[in-house]
């Protein structure tokens, strides 16, 4: 895992019994994971809490050719089907029965913004995410760098009202601002291929769905590897020496803000801090000062303060 | 579930029924002669309907009706009863025998100022009155006309809104509550429901609650047309098992269900509901951030109802199993308006240790308060003659304690059962009596309740 695992993975349960099936729809606050799933006797909509505990159903809903739809202008949701967007009140856990739009293509709208609908695709140019008014025709508004991202799985609500957090295929999380119209902040890895994974702004986690179980994700890379002690200049007597390691994620992503124990494991030498934490390019600092006079090897030990 | 807030006491009652031959609506046979068939069975096939009505009482004004259709003892005809309640204490008072016609193909709405409306089976609707000797009653007129509506196709639910002529209808076509202006029928907006709806309570000019085919009940603001919560009902009171009435004064759900036994004898019980989620679940505790030694980690909880509604208010607790490893900080922490509650860990040293969490919510049934429940006068009785006769009492705590001062010579009471007996040696005409019964409630509670006693 990229992200740090804080619970799980937990089996999806709907009174004590594992489901068959499992669609995630949207993390809603105060209510859960809004899911379509199958207990073994039927599809039903229903609340998943953290632990994979599911509430409900609310409804017979089975999510059958409908594609969830975040909708930012309102609290609702919408679903999709081919040509058409549809209303979704997640308290009923039922779409309305008449569309308020109607096109060709309208199955590629992921996300309703005030002014536009969004899709994130790739049409020849990279992942993309295109604009549209109509549900038909669509127009490229910025197009994603970097390694692939893949296809997208999901969206979400994310840190500010205009901005979405998209899941993507490859495990690549991305956040988007719908107003600036741009990838904001560093691309996030799950580390492996979620069947969903969603942001969760009032804690700063995420909750991710694979195979049927559940994931609390922090926001925090997991640490991966810590690099040996580097001495800026080198070390020697009377001279005071800079000493840096850095902590790196599976995917050599930086790990910011975690505290990194330092100690001499022997020969002579003083340390400036006994702990100190990585910054944004995951690098932890530290100063080391060998005695005028002193002769043999220092050996400085630096670990992950876990 | 809802949370619950009162419970009858159960009431005996004996249904002889038709008997349909593999029906589902057959209970407890107790004698097969043919070709009359006998059985205890009561029909809850949609016919039920549950009416609050302003009656004086002793101890109140309002008194709850229960009416269901019951089949006769006289194959194979039916016979329609109105039950009668005490509104506060749920006490059963008897019940009416009242005219069959009204309820064929009938539906019944009471609007939150107390009226019943009807809907026969060409949605044209009337307004009904309950009479305490007659049972329901309805002039006839006509009020409104559903059927002329716009798109109203078979009516499955409705309720008036006179004050803002309005008619809130389901049909069984839609997962819908369908708002129409009263004097143009014209449709003036669809709320989408989980289910399709079988029962509309009107709790004021504003919101209304829809009880549907998924047993959910919805509170819904008609004018806006926004669904506002919805609420999963008990299972026993499902639309086809029992029946639902919203009471607007006491801002509460009254609901009805037959309990069937082997013996021929039925008992049925009120029960009271707020219209809020009972709590039934507490998730794992789960930390929000990776924990870290010598570091503090936020804990999070959440109490849920099992439609995943929020429970707040609830002081939630946490405990370590090994609290030189880990060591809680932040608990006990009330749950917020999501449900959730968020506290600290410290981690001390290395190791690991098991959190779990825990939260009380206490019991919200209401106790019924202590009646005395004789009845004046005490049945006469003849001096020299053995004379017995029970006081009784409902509600309180038990057991009860029972006096009666004052008796004719002759006679005592036991205060344990309350049995007075004994032979009165001389007549007395409409003698007073104050016998008082005292709960076992701390402090206890005691009242006396006048009664009068004559010995020819």
């Amino acid at each position: 895992m990229a992200l740090e695992l804080l619970y799980g993975p937990a089996n999806i349960k709907v009174g004590g019994t594992d489901v068959v099936a499992a669609a995630g729809f949207t993390w809603m606050q105060g209510l859960g994971l809004l899911a379509v799933l199958d207990p073994g006797a039927a599809y039903g909509f229903y609340a998943v809490q953290m632990d994979g505990t599911a509430e409900g159903p609310r409804s017979s809903y089975n999510g059958s050719g409908f594609g969830s739809v975040l909708n930012l202008s309102g609290k609702q949701l919408a679903v999709s089907t081919t040509t058409h967007l549809y209303n979704f009140d997640y308290l009923a856990g039922r779409p309305d029965a008449t569309s308020f739009l109607t096109g060709t293509a309208c199955q590629d709208i992921t996300v309703i913004t005030p002014d536009r609908y969004l899709g994130f695709f790739d049409n020849g140019s990279g992942v993309q995410a295109q604009a549209t008014t109509d549900g038909t025709i669509y127009t490229a508004e910025y197009t994603f760098t970097g390694p692939s991202p893949g296809t997208l799985v999901n969206v979400s609500r994310s840190r500010s009202p205009t901005e979405v957090c998209l899941t993507f295929s490859s495990g690549q999380m991305r956040f988007y601002d719908t107003t600036l119209k741009a990838q904001v902040g560093d691309t996030l890895f799950i580390g492996e291929a979620p069947d969903g994974c969603w942001y969760v702004p009032k804690f700063d986690i995420f909750v991710e769905v694979k195979s049927l179980q559940i994931k609390i994700l922090a926001d925090v890379t997991a640490p991966y590897s810590l690099s040996n002690p580097v001495a800026t200049p080198t070390v020697e007597a009377g001279v005071a020496s800079s000493l840096s390691v850095q902590l790196l994620g599976a995917q050599s992503e930086p790990c910011v803000d975690e505290l990194i124990n330092w100690s001499i494991a022997s020969g002579e030498g003083s340390l400036a801090v006994s702990q100190s934490a990585t910054d944004l390019t995951g690098t932890a600092l530290n100063t080391l000062v060998i005695p005028v006079g002193s002769t043999g090897t220092v050996t400085v030990d630096a670990e992950l303060n876990y | 579930m809802l949370l619950e807030t009162f419970e009858s006491q159960p009431f005996l009652y004996r249904l002889p029924s038709v008997i349909e031959p593999g029906g589902s609506e057959v209970y407890n046979l107790y004698l097969v002669t043919s070709p009359r068939i006998y059985g205890e069975a009561y029909d809850g096939g949609g016919e039920l309907a549950m009416f609050l009505n302003q009656e004086p009482l002793q101890d109140g004004y309002e008194v709850i009706y229960l009416w269901v259709q019951q089949a006769m003892v006289f194959w194979p005809s039916y016979n329609y009863m109105l039950y009668r309640f005490n509104s506060t204490t749920g006490e059963y008072l008897g019940s009416i025998s009242t005219a069959a016609t009204l309820f064929v193909f009938s539906q019944f709405a009471q609007s939150a100022d107390g009226t019943i409306y009807r809907a026969d089976d060409t949605n044209k609707v009337y307004k009904c009155q309950i009479d305490p000797l007659l049972g329901v009653t309805s002039d006839g007129v006509v009020l409104y006309n559903l059927s002329t509506f716009a798109g109203v196709i078979s009516l499955n639910a409705f309720n008036i809104n006179a004050g803002n002529s309005i008619a809130l209808i389901g049909a069984n076509v839609e997962n819908q509550l369908r708002v129409h202006d009263l004097g143009s029928g014209a449709l003036l907006r669809t709320v989408t429901l989980p289910g399709y709806p079988v029962k509309i309570m009107v709790q004021n000019d504003n919101l209304c609650y829809v009880l549907d085919s998924n047993s959910v009940v919805s509170l819904i603001d008609f004018q806006l047309g926004e669904l506002l919560s919805v609420f999963k009902v008990q299972e026993s009171f499902t639309y086809t098992a029992g029946t639902l009435a919203f009471d607007s004064k006491y801002n509460r759900f009254l609901a009805w269900t037959a309990s069937i036994d082997t013996t021929g004898q039925n008992t049925g019980i009120i029960i009271g509901y707020f219209p809020a989620p009972q709590p039934v679940y507490l998730t794992d505790p789960i930390p929000l951030a990776p924990p870290r030694q010598y570091e503090t980690t936020p804990i999070y909880t959440r109490l849920c109802g099992d439609m995943g509604e929020s429970i707040g208010g609830v002081t939630v607790s946490l405990a370590s199993s090994d609290t030189t490893v880990a060591l809680i900080m932040g608990f006990p922490a009330v749950t917020d308006g999501d449900g959730e509650s968020v506290g600290t860990m410290a981690d001390v040293n290395a190791g690991t240790a098991t959190i779990t969490a825990s939260c009380v919510t206490a019991s919200p049934i209401v106790t019924p308060a202590l009646l005395p429940t004789w009845s004046d006068p005490l049945p006469a009785g003849v001096h020299g003659l053995l004379y017995t006769t029970t006081l009784t009492a409902y509600g309180g705590v038990a057991p009860y304690s029972f006096a009666c001062p004052g008796l004719p010579a002759g006679l005592a009471i036991t205060g344990g059962s309350g049995v007075i007996t004994g032979t009165p040696t001389t007549p007395v005409t409409a003698l007073p009596l104050s016998p008082t019964v005292t709960d076992s409630a701390t402090p206890p509670t005691t009242i006396f309740l006048v009664t009068h006693i004559t010995i020819t």
